[in-house]
């Protein structure tokens, strides 16, 4: 509203200006008609001049080459100007000419004048070079001046007592019809300007036809139809020179500096991601037009609600955005969040949010600058990468406990067994002629203890076999390392293994799943029994300890008297689809340590001083996450 | 003849499989003896009555194949039941050519087992017989002088007195008499009862 307000005063202040310089011009002429004329011209230079040094001097931000070479040409028009002035009826500069030679002049500029108002509309919306179009001209000017001077080609315009000669006249005419071919053209091209400059543009034109015609009535240069003619030329120059030195000066977000923000806005306005700027208080200062593509909602919608985005976060998301709301508030420092919105179609999408404060070089907080950036796509990419991978670890652990399968049939057939035979002796205590209700009682103990014991290994079974999702959770790692054993109980009976376990009983808990880190544990173990098939069947034997590697980490150790394990294959046994078994899928180890590691621990392997391989996994002890 | 009882040894490494067999086999009147290996059960004290073993194929340490081959060096002759688990076709055959009663797989029902225990000792207990039928006949066998030894021999492959007489190198009245004390102290009634009990000892006779 300011800015209103500013502008009307300018346009008073000018009227103002304007209507003193005439009056006091009309002063001069009632004293000298030569005093008039002289300052009258100076004063139409003068403006030419200025309206020359700003063009020129903003020619590398001015995007409008209308105004460049208007611009331009009014130097050489004040220049030419200039030498009418100075060879004006009476101003005895150059002896010998008479007032045909300022009427040449005067044509002259007038013109190289209307061609520039001429020529100018063509070139708007073109990137011209101010260079050029300068050299060019100088050029014209030169040629004008030698032509008059020099070799006095220039028609005669005037005759003393004769007055103004057809092609004077003539000339007056051709020019006032350049002058409205080129205000026609200005019409159409009105977008171009900004509305005050080109109202101003228009009106100078139309006050320059005006000074024309009046130049084409008088027979004495000192007539009052010459006196008109020079009140409107100036007036018409007065209104270019508040069209481009007023207007474009004093509006730094009108000629030069609303080209330089255009840049910036472009950039904001075409960015991909979801930009915005958040006063201190509060206010959106600005949101660019992608936030519509990401969240549904336009930008308006942001600027007159600025609690949307905060509305619009996923509500299990919701403590996640309050918090980096309080911190980036209390901080103050760049800061970076990931979160769910809900666009306003319903759908979630994944957005990364960057914010950073913006602060003046004096260290003033001018709010938040943020960025937010649609990662739906990556998100996606990543929970298909994890679900592939927990499903290949799926794959794996039931590929292991295939292999177990035989020693897993018998683990679960005992109690099976022991169930039966109790059942059915109890059947006969009843059925004797004095049955044994004790006897019944015992058995049915066992039977109920039984029962447990085979559910107890179905459930070991099921959570190996299952497919269930990722579930981290404090855990025991002496406990793991029972459970796996005793799947494996069966398996090294079998194989004529004697298993021994060493279990550190102290150690803190781990943060992780307790299926996969079975997982882990049980593949070792199988490796280790396979390293030893062809190991003396007394000598066969697998150690497992659990231990404290220091205060931060637990180590698992899986131990075997086999063949140990050779340089090539050091290297190569934890790459995928890398097996030395017949059927083996090759993906044990190489899920072991993608498991190991996701856990945030280690998984490498060593032989063992006299005989045998021992594997390590390493994994973070979590006290902290352990409540 | 007042025989002792007739007793079931069960060896089994699980517990619980353990004491359901001993249940079971109790609450048929039978008497059952546990062990919780191999090697229990090979140092324990002999058993003389009918008997049979319950034995499961997978164990750790000597496992329930390795126990069936080292029985008869340990003196303990008696007819196998195996159990197991999860067993293979590869291992059955191997255990019933090594002379096992039977082969079951667990979990298994009572009357199975139960059928194939009581036709183990069934077994064990007319091998038991014919086996002191046969260590008395070699007790009549050995009192018998080297004279009567070699007449019996030539009276079995069918000779007549006057051959025997005529091989041997002595009078026929003098075959007649060891004859006759061959008879006596074989319990035998007639010479076909000679026969049969000959071909029972199984003895080598020397060929004339």
């Amino acid at each position: 509203m300011a800015d209103v307000r500013t502008t009307e005063r300018q346009t008073y202040l000018s009227v103002l200006v304007g209507v003193l310089l005439l009056a006091g011009l009309y002063i001069a002429s009632r004293y000298s008609y030569l005093l008039f004329h002289s300052l009258a011209e100076m004063a139409s230079i003068f403006v030419a001049c200025g309206i020359f040094i700003v063009a020129w001097n903003s020619r590398r931000f001015l995007d409008n080459s209308y105004l460049l070479l208007l611009g331009i040409s009014f130097l050489f028009v004040g220049g030419l100007d200039l030498v009418h002035t100075l060879a004006y009826k009476g101003m005895g500069v150059f002896p010998g000419y008479d007032a045909n030679l300022s009427t040449q002049l005067w044509i002259a500029a007038r013109y190289t004048e209307s061609v520039a108002f001429l020529v100018a509309p063509v070139l708007l919306g073109k990137k011209v070079k101010a260079g050029p179009i300068f050299a060019g001209y100088a050029l014209v000017f030169s040629l004008l001046l030698v032509s008059i001077f020099a070799l006095g080609i220039f028609p005669v315009c005037f005759i003393e007592g004769e007055g103004l000669t057809t092609f004077k006249i003539t000339s007056e005419y051709v020019i006032c019809l350049l002058l409205a071919i080129s205000a026609g053209m200005l019409l159409s091209k009105r977008n171009h300007f900004d509305p005050r400059v080109w109202r101003l543009l228009v009106a100078s034109i139309a006050v320059k036809v005006c000074s024309e015609l009046a130049f084409t009535l008088y027979v004495d240069v000192y007539g009052p139809a010459n006196l008109v003619g020079h009140f409107l030329k100036v007036v018409s120059f007065y209104l270019v020179y508040i069209g481009i030195v007023e207007t474009g000066l004093s509006k730094p977000f009108g000629l030069i500096l609303r080209n330089v923000e255009q840049h910036y806005r472009t950039m904001a306005d075409f960015t991909y991601d979801w930009e915005y700027w958040e006063r201190p208080e509060g206010k959106i200062e600005y949101v660019s037009p992608s936030c519509e593509r990401i969240t549904g909602y336009r930008p308006q919608e942001f600027i007159d609600e600025p609690g949307l985005l905060g509305e619009i976060v996923h509500p299990e998301d919701s403590n996640v955005w309050a918090k980096h709301r309080g911190e980036a508030h209390k901080e103050l420092k760049p800061r970076h969040v990931e979160f769910r919105i809900l666009r306003s179609d319903g759908d979630v999408r994944w957005i990364d949010h960057a914010c950073q404060p913006v602060t003046t070089d004096d260290g003033e907080f001018l709010g938040f600058r943020a960025s937010n950036r649609d990662i739906t796509m990556r998100k996606q990419t990543e929970e298909e990468t994890r679900k592939l991978r927990e499903h290949l670890a799926h794959v794996t652990r039931v590929a292991t406990l295939g292999e177990l399968s035989a020693s897993l049939a018998h683990e679960l057939n005992q109690p099976l067994a022991a169930i039966l035979s109790n059942a059915q002796a109890a059947q006969r205590f009843l059925d004797k002629e004095e049955p044994s209700v004790d006897d019944v009682r015992e058995a049915l103990a066992d039977i109920i203890g039984d029962g447990r014991r085979a559910g107890e290994i179905i459930r070991r079974l099921r959570a190996l076999l299952g497919k269930g999702d990722l579930q981290r959770a404090p855990l025991d790692v002496d406990e793991i390392v029972r459970e796996t054993v005793s799947v494996m109980r069966s398996e090294a009976i079998v194989k004529n293994i004697s298993l021994n376990v060493f279990l550190a009983d102290d150690l803190p808990l781990v943060s992780g799943d307790r299926v996969q880190l079975q997982q882990v544990i049980l593949n070792l173990m199988i490796n280790a029994v396979e390293a030893m098939r062809d190991v003396a069947a007394d000598e066969r034997e697998i150690s497992i300890r659990t231990s404290r590697e220091d205060s931060e980490r637990i180590e698992i150790a899986v131990e075997d008297r086999g063949v140990g394990i050779d340089q090539y294959h050091m290297e190569r046994m934890f790459e995928p689809l890398f097996t030395t078994k017949d059927n083996g899928l090759g993906m044990g180890l190489s899920i072991c340590r993608s498991i190991v590691e996701a856990h945030g621990g280690r998984l490498w392997a060593g032989n063992n001083p006299e005989r045998g391989a021992t594997f390590h996994v390493v994994l973070p002890a979590g006290k902290e996450r352990s409540e | 003849m007042s025989e002792p009882e007739s007793t079931v040894f069960v060896v089994d490494d699980d517990p619980s499989v353990r004491k359901a067999l001993e249940r079971l086999f109790k609450s048929v009147g039978l008497d059952v003896e546990v062990f919780n290996s191999a090697k229990k059960f090979l140092s324990c004290e002999e058993h003389d009555g009918p008997s049979c073993l319950v034995l499961d194929v997978r164990m750790p340490g000597l496992s329930g194949l390795d126990l069936q081959r080292e029985l008869p060096a340990a003196g303990k002759n008696m007819p196998i039941v195996f159990i197991t688990g999860h067993g293979t076709v590869p291992m059955s055959v191997r255990a019933m050519k090594a002379g096992a009663a039977d082969f079951i797989e667990k979990p298994f029902e009572d009357q199975v087992l139960l059928d194939a225990v009581n036709k183990a000792i069934e077994r064990d207990r007319s091998m038991r017989l014919e086996r002191a039928e046969i260590a008395e006949m070699e007790e009549r066998v050995e009192s018998l002088t080297p004279r009567e030894r070699d007449v019996f021999a030539q009276v079995v492959s069918g000779k007549l007195n006057k051959q025997i007489a005529y091989a041997l190198g002595i009078s026929e009245k003098t075959v007649k008499v060891h004859r006759a004390r061959v008879m006596e102290k074989m319990q035998a009634k007639s010479l076909a009862d000679l026969v049969r009990l000959a071909e029972k000892v199984g003895i080598e006779f020397p060929k004339v």
